[in-house]
């Protein structure tokens, strides 16, 4: 099980640290937060390949990270000779891990007595004068000469690693159809070969051979002879490809059902390959790594695979990447680690009630990935409440709520869980609800376990001045006023046209350009959530 | 559970004790078998045929001390130190001097001296409290020591932890051969050299932590030879009395004195091969000639071995040898199924005043038998 990832300097992982949960990680965050980036690590750091390629044949300027480079050459320019960038991946496996033992030592920046792997990338010492020469130079692009570099592959007993250590095997699994063209990737490759044994793949390979060697002596021999007599052939001629790279792996696809796999819906194609990862020993295979399956899946399609991947999961440490709050609430969100510039932050899950978790795997439609993205949020409970508070905040702060990363949410009643959750996440919110005839003080004492001052408050307009938003707004606007707003006719009553036609009334509300007062709990809430 | 540790005469099928256990070991077992030379690891490597499902590992003294102790834990000592190969040197001399620190222990390029390898290994050991251990059991469940004798001073210190450890550890030689030492510069531990090393064991046992057993017969040799052989070593080791079980004869069995100016035709009639000590310009019959310390580990239907001074005046006076001459003489004697000729200058005269524990186990030979 993997206790402890770091990372400096590779792509967006600056300064990078992640202490995974020994079951299920699930990584949220906003587009290139880096999310992506911390699967791939992972994977590069197992079996030393990134995308089916080598480390040392991928290798190239942009695995460095963007500002660490910017800082470089920016010393450079200054004429200071900083020390070139290096990437530092260590990945640290609990001492209990299968087919780790032999990667157990000290040989790590933790001097830390634990199984692990690590990958540097700096720059190699056999090129050291021309590296000095290089930089040298004026007028080089700000990017860095990895020719000059080398990859260094390494165990924490400070062993080289040239292949992936028996034992630690991991599977991908994403929901895009890249790869080649039968829809069979390298992954899925790997996958199938894991099934075959050394034996079986020196028999099929032989037998596949044969086959082509009997094709190129049978019916392509006549072609081949035509070719030949009909003259300007200059020796070409047909035969099977009997090299290498025409080995029996390209040429075998997995059917499902005698449909062969290309073939197959994305959702079909997708299930076939968590079944086939995880349906085997764990130990072969102890971590899965799963991005983002809401792509290119349908809803039921995406309901069953995550049902597929709860319950085959076993003894594997899983890591999931998703941007659906489906996913978030259905895998239980109490596994989430939110992205952070130096690390993902986990859950505090002391402060969760397992009520609360069970509570949002069945409305697994809670908007619960909006609340934990963003920086800070406002959940108001409908549409009109929504808008009114946009409005206010842009009248009063001059930008809308979204500039200053606020995230405006609009749950219902269900603020309560709200609470509970931004309080496990540590995050500014602002819960607004109807008083609904009782004092804001009732609703306030029932959820007091999850406010703080400054950190987690709600507002509720005070009874006397009505029940929910719209005699709230009449309490501190002239009925004439609003009369113009909605542009009512004089014999209709306002507060009833309000209460009868809640959207439709915030609707013209936002839109009018007549001043407006806005009620007391509202201007609080934005003054509450707008500092800083 | 105690270590094993099974002290054996040559010839008694040390090396094939190992083979066995190995392919006798529980399924999905993990072994590793440690012999000090490349021989010895081939030995190994070569009779075990057939391991059920786990995985059995045969690999050198040094790789296991750099692979097992150094290398995991070396920035506890050394950081930055990126130790790989092995520098070898036959002794001291050949390591420039002045140097400290890091580079006491490894040359320029980071390659570890062979005879300062078990110091470094142990100063691992105390530096990370044992951690290297704790490591190995993890790894391996049976280990199996072969030739033991070859290990001396820091080693002991070593093994003793290994043998303290929860691996199921076996361990086997015969400290009557100890002719290869990983370190003749390791001054730890003098008193257990060379075949003194059974004390070393006795006291364990003592300790408790390993159950020593001696097994007595040879297959390779016939009874005259192992009752010369036991002559050898210092009786006040207590080495129990070997007993060769090679019944097969031929027209010339046993020990033999051979006049040096007989060795032509001694050579024409028998062909046996020639043991040495060292290398000399002495012309020699041809015939195939190995220095002692290089004929361990083979068997000859016959030999004839060179005698020295002190070979000489221990046939006639029983003065003991030097332990590590014993040891040479030792393999020497132990190496023909069928006989062992002694060439010596004047031959009848040495007879005539060999030591009486001789008698009834040397013969003269004369051409004209």
């Amino acid at each position: 099980m993997i206790t402890r990832l770091l990372v400096t300097n590779y792509r967006s992982l600056q300064s990078f640290e992640f202490k995974p949960d020994e079951k299920l990680n699930i990584l949220v965050g906003d587009n290139d937060a880096g999310k992506s980036t911390i699967l791939e690590v992972i994977a590069l750091t197992l079996c030393g390949r990134i995308k089916g390629h080598w480390a040392a044949d991928d290798l190239n300027p942009h695995w460095f990270n963007h500002k660490s480079v910017e800082a470089f050459f920016d010393e450079l320019e200054a004429g200071n000779s900083p020390s070139a960038p290096e990437i530092s991946i260590e990945l640290y496996l609990s001492t209990t891990t299968k087919g780790a033992e032999r990667l157990r030592g000290i040989h790590n920046s933790r001097n830390e007595d634990t199984p692990g792997i690590s990958i540097h990338v700096k720059p190699d010492p056999d090129h050291a004068t021309e590296l000095t020469e290089y930089l040298a130079q004026d007028d080089i692009p700000r990017l860095i000469p990895t020719e000059l570099y080398m990859v260094e592959w390494r165990d924490f007993a400070d062993g080289k690693l040239t292949r992936q250590p028996a034992g630690l095997g991991h599977t991908v699994i994403d929901a895009s159809n890249t790869g080649s063209y039968s829809g069979v990737d390298f992954k899925m490759r790997q996958l199938l070969k894991d099934f075959v044994t050394t034996k079986e793949s020196a028999q099929i390979s032989l037998a596949y051979r044969q086959a082509r060697a009997t094709i190129t002596e049978g019916v392509l021999k006549e072609v081949d002879g035509r070719i030949a007599e009909e003259g300007n052939s200059f020796g070409v001629g047909l035969q099977m490809d009997q090299s290498s790279s025409a080995s029996w792996e390209t040429a075998v696809t997995p059917h499902i059902e005698k449909v062969p796999f290309a073939l197959l819906g994305q959702g079909k194609q997708v299930a076939t390959k968590v079944a086939l990862a995880m349906s085997r020993n764990s130990d072969r295979n102890q971590f899965v790594l799963v991005e983002e399956p809401e792509n290119h899946l349908s809803h039921s399609n995406l309901q069953e695979l995550i049902a597929q991947i709860a319950s085959l999961a076993g003894s594997r440490q899983i890591f999931i990447t998703t941007h659906s709050s489906f996913v978030l609430n259905r895998l239980g969100f109490d596994h989430l680690y939110l992205m952070g510039e130096h690390g993902p932050k986990g859950l505090d899950t002391e402060l969760v009630t397992d009520d609360t978790i069970k509570y949002f795997q069945r409305q697994s439609g809670y908007d619960t990935l909006r609340l934990a993205i963003a920086k800070k949020a406002v959940v108001v409970e409908g549409p009109s409440d929504e808008m009114i508070f946009n409005k206010a905040y842009k009248l009063i702060k001059g930008i809308e709520p979204r500039e200053s990363g606020i995230d405006v949410v609009t749950l219902g009643t269900r603020g309560k869980r709200a609470l509970e959750l931004a309080h496990a996440l540590n995050k500014r919110i602002a819960v607004l609800r109807d008083n609904d005839g009782k004092e804001p003080e009732y609703w306030k004492s029932a959820a007091v376990t999850y406010l703080e001052v400054g950190r987690r408050e709600m507002f509720i307009g005070s009874v006397a001045t009505g029940r929910t938003l719209e005699p709230q707004m009449l309490s501190v606007n002239s009925a004439a006023t609003l009369r113009i707003v909605l542009g009512l006719d004089n014999d209709v009553d306002v507060a009833d046209y309000m209460e009868n036609n809640k959207t439709d009334s915030a609707w013209k509300i936002v839109n009018s350009t007549t001043s407006l007062e806005w009620p007391v709990y509202i201007k609080e809430a934005i003054e509450f959530i707008s500092a800083e | 559970m105690p270590s094993r540790v099974q002290l054996a005469v040559a010839g008694s099928g040390k090396t094939s004790s190992i083979a066995s256990q190995i392919e006798e070991q529980a399924a999905r077992a993990n072994s590793l078998a440690l012999t000090y030379t490349i021989n010895g690891q081939q030995e190994i490597a070569s009779r075990v045929s057939n391991v059920r499902n786990g995985n059995h590992e045969t690999m050198g003294w040094f790789s296991f001390l750099t692979q097992h102790i150094v290398r995991p834990y070396l920035p506890a000592l050394h950081p930055g130190i990126h130790t790989h190969g092995l520098h070898f040197v036959e002794h001291s001399g050949q390591i420039p001097r002045n140097r400290s620190g890091w580079k006491y222990y490894f040359d320029d390029t980071h390659q570890p001296y062979n005879i300062r390898l078990s110091l470094l290994a142990k100063q691992v050991l105390e530096a990370t409290n044992d951690a290297p251990i704790h490591r190995i059991e993890v790894i391996y469940d049976h280990l199996y020591i072969d030739e033991v004798q070859d290990l001396t001073g820091n080693d002991l210190v070593i093994l003793e932890k290994l043998m303290r450890s929860s691996i199921n550890v076996f361990i086997t030689g015969d400290v009557r051969q100890s002719v290869l030492v990983t370190s003749r510069s390791d001054r730890l531990n003098a008193s257990y050299r060379g075949v003194n090393l059974v004390k070393w064991f006795r006291e364990r046992e003592a300790d408790g932590i390993c159950e020593l057993t001696f097994t007595e017969t040879s297959k390779r040799f016939n009874h005259t030879i192992a009752r010369f052989s036991d002559l050898i070593h210092d009786p006040a080791l207590g080495l129990p009395a070997t007993a060769g079980s090679f019944v097969e004869t031929s027209e010339h069995d046993g020990l033999f004195l051979i006049d040096d100016d007989h060795i032509e035709e001694y050579a024409r009639q028998w062909k046996p091969t020639l043991l040495r000590v060292m290398t000399s310009n002495r012309n020699l019959p041809d015939l195939e000639v190995i220095n002692f310390g290089v004929s361990k580990g083979i068997t000859r239907d016959r030999v004839a071995i060179l005698t020295t001074d002190p070979i000489r005046k221990w046939l006639a006076n029983k003065t003991l040898l030097a332990d590590k001459s014993a040891s040479g003489f030792y393999v020497a004697s132990t190496r023909a199924r069928y006989s062992v000729a002694l060439v010596v200058p004047k031959a009848d005269r040495l007879y005539s005043r060999l030591h009486d524990d001789f008698s009834g186990i040397i013969q003269l030979w004369s051409p004209n038998e």
